[in-house]
C-alpha cells in the first residue's frame, strides 16, 4: 500500500472540507463591510461549487474502478458519493438566496 | 478479504507447546501490581481504565445532582429554593461537569479499558502518558468541581458567551476556573487521544486488518481524530478569553476591534464536534452489543466506518448551526444547514444497520439488550429534533427555549448515556467475577427509561410554549406550571433508576484482574478472550471479525500460549506493533512499568493551573517547575535503545528497536504536530476573522515599519532548524550535538525575542486592539513551542552527553526535530501573516 493510497480513500471528505471552507470564507470575505460584493460572493459559490463537484466525479470514477478487494478502497466509493450529495446542499442556495442579506 | 495476511496464515499455529518452564511466570512477574497504597503509582490500562470510569462515573453523579436541584428549583413557579447566582452557577457547573468531566472522560475511559484488549494488544502503547491523563484530569476535576462550595464557580453557561464572561461583566475568579482548568483538562483528553490513536493503528493483533477492526476501536479512531482537530479550536480560545481578563488583550472586546461572536465561532468549531466525539464511541458500544445479543454478525460493517468517517468530516461543517440567530447572512447559514442536515444520513445509516442487525438475528432482551433499544427510541427521536432545528426558520423560534434543552438531552443521554449503561451491564461479566443483576438492571433501565422521558418530553412543549432555558424562576399562569411540574417528577424517577443501578454495581460488582464471570454473552470478539494484566496470553492471529466465532479452539490455544509473544523475551513489559493497515508483525516495543514521576507531573500541572486561577503566581509557578522536573525524569528512560532481534514465536524474530515512520514514538509525535497544527490554523482564521470584523484597527503598510526586523526573525528560524538538521547528521559526535544543539535554542530564542521587540518597538501593545493582540498572541503561541524545544532540547542534548544518543538510538532526536522543524515552519507562517498580510491589503 503506497502513501498516496494511504489518504486517497479519504479524497471525497476532503474535497467536501476544501469546498466547504472556501465558501464560507469566500462568502464572508466578500459580504464584510459597508458595501458587500453580493454577486460576487453567489458568483464563486457556484463556479467552487461545479468544479468541486467535477473534482468529486473525477474521484468517484478513479474509486469505482480500483475498487478492489481493500477494504479503504471499497469504503472510498461511498464516501465520495455522500460527498458529492453534501456538496450539492451546501452549493445549491447560492441560487437561491441574496448573498449578503442577514435577518439583523 | 482478498489480501493475504502474511506467510503465517496457512501454518500451524505460531508456536509449539508445551511451553518453556517460568515462561508464564516471568510474564506475570513483570506485569505485576504494584501493592498497597503504591497503587497510585500503577500504568497498567486495566488499572488506569477502572479508576478512570470510577471517577466518569462520581463526576456523572455529581453533575446528577447539580441537574436535582435545578429541576427543585423550577418544580413550582416563584421558587426560593435557589438563589439566581446559585442557580447560575449550578446551570454552568451541570452542563461543564457533565460534558468535559462526564462525557468525554468516560468514553475515553472505556477506550483505555476495552480497546487494549479488543485489539490484541498488552497495554496502550503509552501507558505513563494514559496514567499522567487520568490524575490530572481527576485531581483537576475535583478542585474544580469544589469551587462551587466556595461561591466560586463559572456561571456564564458551558459556553461561556464573552462579554457575559469577560473581565467587565465577570469579575470573580469563577469564569477563570473554568478557562485554566477546562482548558487543562482538555490538554488531559488531547494525551488519550493520542494514545487511543497509536494504540489502535499500530498495536493490533497480526491478521486483524482495518476491514478486521471491531467497532468500537474504529469508532474510538475517529473519535480521537476529531479530539486532535476539535479541541486545539476552544483551547485557543481559552487562551485568547484568559488572556483578555488577565491582561486586557482586546479579542472579545468590539470598542478595540474584538468581536464576541470569534468566541462563538472558536467555541462551536469545538463544541458542534464535540457531540459526534460523545456519541461516536457510544455508537461503537452499541455496534458490538447488537450482534452478540442478536447473535449474527453486523449488518452493513462497511457502511457502518463510511457513515463514521463522513460523521468525522461532516460533523465540522455544523458549527454556525449553533449561532443561527446571530444576524449572519443566510446564505451563510444555508451552508450548515445543509451539512446539517447531510450529516444526519450517517447516524441514520447506523441506525438502520442496527434494527437490521436485531431483525436478522434473534434479540436476546438481557439488559443491555434494553439499554439498546432505549438508545435507538431516545437517539431517533433526539435526531428528528435535530433535523427540525438544523431549518433555520425554525430554529429561530425554539433557539434558546427548553425545545432545545430537551433536543440535546435526547441526543446526549440517548446517544450516549444509554448505550454507557448498556456497556456497564455488558462488560461487566469481563471484569467481575460476577455479573451485575438482571432484575436489579431491567428496574433501573425501566426506571431510566421513564423517567428520561417523562422529565424531557414535555420540555418540548414548555420551549413551544415560549420558557426560555437558564431562567431561575418563572410566573405562574404562563401554561408552564404542570409541564415542569411532571419534568421534576420525572428527573427523580431517572435518579432512582440510576440508584438502583449504584445498589447493582455495590451488590455485584466485584472487580477482578485474572478471574472474571468470562464470555456469557457468547460474544466474538477478543474482549471476551480470557484475559489477566498482561493482557492475552498470547496475541492470536486474526483471521475474520469475530475471531471467537470463527477459529474453533481459539481460547484455549491463546491461553496456552500457541500465538505469538506468550511470554516476556526482554524481561521487561512488552506489546507487539504491527502495520498501520494490514497489522502484520513490525517489532517488539518495551512498555514501562509503574513509577511516580508522570503521577507527580500531574499534580504538580494540575497545581500549577488552580493556583495560577487564584493568582498565586510564585506558588504556581513552583509548581510549574516541579511538572518541568517531574516530565524530565518521566522522559529520562524513555528510549530504551536497540537490542538484538527476539523470538516472539517459531520462525518469527522480530526487532526491539524501530525509529522513523516505522517506530510508534514517531506516530504520536507526528499527532502532536496536527494538534499543534489544528491550533495555529484556528488562530489564523482568528486573525483573519478579526480582520473582517474590524479592518480599521490595522495598520497599514506606511504605518507598520520596515521588513528588517521580521526578515532577520525569519533567518534566524531557518538558520535554527538548519543547526538542529547538522545535528542529525553527527549523531555518534557527543560534544558536537550538544553544541550544535545550544546554537539552535539560541538561535531560536533570539528569532522570538526579535519579533517580540520589533512588535514592541513599533509602539504596538497587546492591549490596544485586537490587531496587536493578535500579532502578540503569534509570539505567544511560538513562544510556548520554543519552551518546549529548549526542555526537550537540553534533554536529547544530555542523553548525547552521557551516550544514550547516536546513530541507531535516536528515537529522542527524531522525535524533537520533527516538533523543531514544525516550529519552525509556523514561525515562518507567522511572520508572513503579522508582517506580510498588513502590507498586501489594500
Amino acid at each position: 500500500m503506497n502513501r498516496f493510497h494511504a489518504l486517497g480513500w479519504l479524497l471525497g471528505p476532503l474535497i467536501w472540507l476544501a469546498h466547504f471552507m472556501m465558501v464560507y470564507a469566500a462568502q464572508g470575505l466578500a459580504c464584510r463591510g459597508e458595501t458587500p460584493a453580493a454577486g460576487s460572493a453567489a458568483l464563486f459559490v457556484v463556479i467552487a461549487t461545479v468544479i468541486a463537484l467535477g473534482a468529486l466525479l473525477v474521484t468517484l470514477v478513479g474509486q469505482w474502478r480500483t475498487r478492489s478487494g481493500d477494504f479503504l478502497q471499497r469504503i472510498a466509493v461511498p464516501l465520495s458519493a455522500l460527498s458529492i450529495l453534501s456538496v450539492t446542499w451546501t452549493g445549491l442556495p447560492a441560487l437561491l438566496l441574496p448573498a449578503c442579506v442577514s435577518a439583523g | 478479504m482478498a489480501r493475504a495476511t502474511g506467510p503465517a496464515t496457512d501454518d500451524p499455529l505460531p508456536n509449539p507447546l508445551p511451553r518453556p518452564k517460568g515462561e508464564l511466570a516471568a510474564l506475570e512477574a513483570v506485569w505485576a501490581l504494584p501493592k498497597g497504597w503504591r497503587l497510585i503509582t500503577a500504568v497498567n490500562n486495566t488499572v488506569i481504565g477502572y479508576f478512570y470510569i470510577a471517577a466518569a462515573i462520581l463526576f456523572f453523579l455529581l453533575a446528577g445532582v447539580l441537574a436535582l436541584l435545578m429541576r427543585l428549583q423550577l418544580a413550582v413557579p416563584s421558587n426560593t429554593l435557589l438563589s439566581q447566582e446559585a442557580y447560575n452557577q449550578i446551570f454552568t457547573m451541570h452542563g461543564t461537569v457533565m460534558m468535559f468531566l462526564f462525557a468525554v472522560p468516560a468514553v475515553e475511559a472505556m477506550g483505555m479499558l476495552l480497546l487494549p484488549q479488543m485489539v490484541g494488544a498488552r497495554d496502550l502503547p503509552f501507558p505513563r502518558l494514559g496514567a499522567f491523563a487520568f490524575w490530572a484530569y481527576l485531581v483537576g476535576g475535583l478542585v474544580f468541581f469544589g469551587t462551587l462550595f466556595f461561591d466560586l464557580a463559572p456561571s456564564g453557561g458551558w459556553f461561556m458567551y464573552p462579554p457575559l464572561t469577560s473581565g467587565k461583566y465577570a469579575p470573580g475568579a469563577g469564569a477563570d476556573f473554568w478557562l485554566l482548568g477546562i482548558g487543562f483538562i482538555e490538554i488531559s483528553a488531547i494525551a488519550g487521544a493520542i494514545e487511543i490513536i497509536v494504540g489502535v493503528l499500530r498495536t493490533r493483533a497480526p491478521g486483524m486488518t482495518l476491514g478486521r477492526l471491531p467497532m468500537f476501536a474504529w469508532t474510538m479512531l475517529v473519535f480521537a481524530g476529531m479530539i486532535v482537530f476539535a479541541f486545539p479550536a476552544v483551547i485557543l480560545a481559552t487562551i485568547m478569553l484568559e488572556l483578555e481578563r488577565a491582561f486586557g488583550w482586546p479579542f472579545f472586546i468590539a470598542d478595540k476591534g474584538g468581536d464576541p461572536l470569534l468566541w462563538q465561532h472558536l467555541f462551536w468549531f469545538f463544541g458542534h464536534p464535540e457531540v459526534y466525539i460523545i456519541f461516536l464511541p457510544a455508537a461503537g458500544m452499541v455496534s458490538m452489543i447488537v450482534p452478540t445479543m442478536a447473535r449474527v454478525t453486523l449488518l452493513g460493517y462497511e457502511l457502518i466506518v463510511v457513515a463514521l468517517v463522513a460523521t468525522g468530516f461532516f460533523s465540522f461543517g455544523l458549527w454556525v448551526h449553533h449561532m443561527f440567530t446571530t444576524g449572519l447572512p443566510h446564505l451563510s447559514l444555508s451552508f450548515f444547514s445543509a451539512a446539517s442536515m447531510a450529516v444526519s444520513i450517517p447516524s441514520g445509516i447506523q441506525v438502520f444497520a442496527w434494527i437490521g442487525t436485531i431483525a436478522a438475528g434473534r434479540m436476546r432482551l438481557a439488559t443491555p439488550s434494553l439499554f439498546v433499544l432505549g438508545f435507538l427510541f431516545i437517539f431517533t427521536l433526539g435526531g428528528l429534533t435535530g433535523v427540525m432545528v438544523a431549518m433555520v426558520p425554525f430554529d429561530w423560534q425554539v433557539h434558546d427555549t427548553y425545545f432545545v434543552v430537551a433536543h440535546f438531552h435526547y441526543v446526549l443521554i440517548g446517544g450516549m448515556v444509554f448505550p454507557l449503561f448498556a456497556a456497564f451491564y455488558y462488560w461487566t461479566p469481563a471484569f467481575s467475577t460476577r455479573p451485575l443483576s438482571e432484575r436489579l438492571g431491567r428496574y433501573a433501565f425501566w426506571l431510566m427509561f421513564i423517567g428520561f422521558n417523562m422529565t424531557f418530553l414535555p420540555m418540548h412543549l414548555t420551549g413551544l410554549l415560549g420558557m426560555p432555558r437558564r431562567v431561575y424562576t418563572y410566573q405562574a399562569g404562563l401554561g408552564w406550571d404542570t409541564l415542569n411540574l411532571v419534568s421534576t417528577i420525572g428527573a427523580f424517577a431517572l435518579a432512582a433508576g440510576i440508584l438502583v443501578f449504584l445498589i447493582d454495581l455495590a451488590r455485584n460488582l466485584r472487580p477482578t484482574l485474572s478471574q472474571p464471570a468470562g464470555n456469557i454473552w457468547q460474544a466474538g470478539t477478543l474482549d471476551w478472550l480470557p484475559n489477566d494484566l498482561y493482557g492475552l496470553r498470547s496475541i492470536p492471529r486474526v483471521r475474520s471479525r469475530e475471531p471467537i466465532w470463527d477459529q474453533p479452539g481459539l481460547e484455549k490455544d491463546v491461553e496456552a500460549g500457541r500465538y505469538y509473544l506468550p511470554g516476556t523475551t526482554t524481561g521487561r513489559r512488552e506489546t507487539l506493533v504491527t502495520s498501520p493497515l494490514e497489522a502484520e508483525p513490525q517489532y517488539v516495543a518495551r512498555l514501562p512499568g509503574p513509577g511516580w514521576p508522570h503521577f507527580f507531573a500531574a499534580i504538580f500541572t494540575a497545581a500549577f493551573f488552580l493556583l495560577l486561577t487564584v493568582k498565586l503566581v510564585t506558588p504556581a509557578l513552583l509548581c510549574g517547575v516541579g511538572a518541568i522536573a517531574a516530565m524530565v525524569i518521566w522522559m529520562w528512560d524513555s528510549d530504551p535503545g536497540p537490542l538484538a532481534p527476539v523470538q516472539v514465536a517459531a520462525g518469527l524474530r522480530l526487532p526491539v528497536y524501530a525509529t522513523g515512520p516505522v517506530s510508534h514514538s514517531w506516530w504520536a509525535m507526528v499527532i502532536v504536530l496536527v494538534v499543534a497544527g489544528a491550533l495555529y490554523l484556528s488562530y489564523v482564521f482568528a486573525y483573519l476573522y478579526l480582520w473582517t470584523v474590524a479592518p480599521q484597527v490595522w495598520p497599514t503598510r506606511e504605518t507598520f515599519g520596515g521588513p528588517a526586523g521580521p526578515l532577520g526573525c525569519g533567518v534566524l528560524l531557518l538558520a535554527s532548524s538548519a543547526l538542529v538538521f547538522a545535528a542529525g547528521r553527527v549523531l555518534d559526535r557527543r560534544a558536537a550535538v550538544a553544541l550544535l544543539l545550544g546554537a539552535a535554542i539560541v538561535a531560536l530564542v533570539l528569532a522570538l525575542a526579535l519579533e517580540v521587540g520589533g512588535l514592541w518597538h513599533r509602539g504596538l501593545r497587546p492591549s490596544d486592539s485586537s490587531h496587536a493582540a493578535l500579532a502578540y498572541i503569534n509570539a505567544v503561541l511560538l513562544g510556548e513551542l520554543v519552551a518546549a524545544l529548549m526542555v526537550m532540547a537540553a534533554m536529547v542534548a544530555a542523553w548525547s552527553m552521557v551516550g544514550r544518543l547516536n546513530r541507531t538510538r535516536r528515537v529522542g532526536y527524531d522525535n524533537l526535530s520533527l516538533l523543531w522543524h514544525y516550529t519552525v515552519a509556523q514561525g515562518l507562517l507567522g511572520l508572513l501573516l503579522v508582517h506580510g498580510f498588513p502590507r498586501v491589503i489594500p
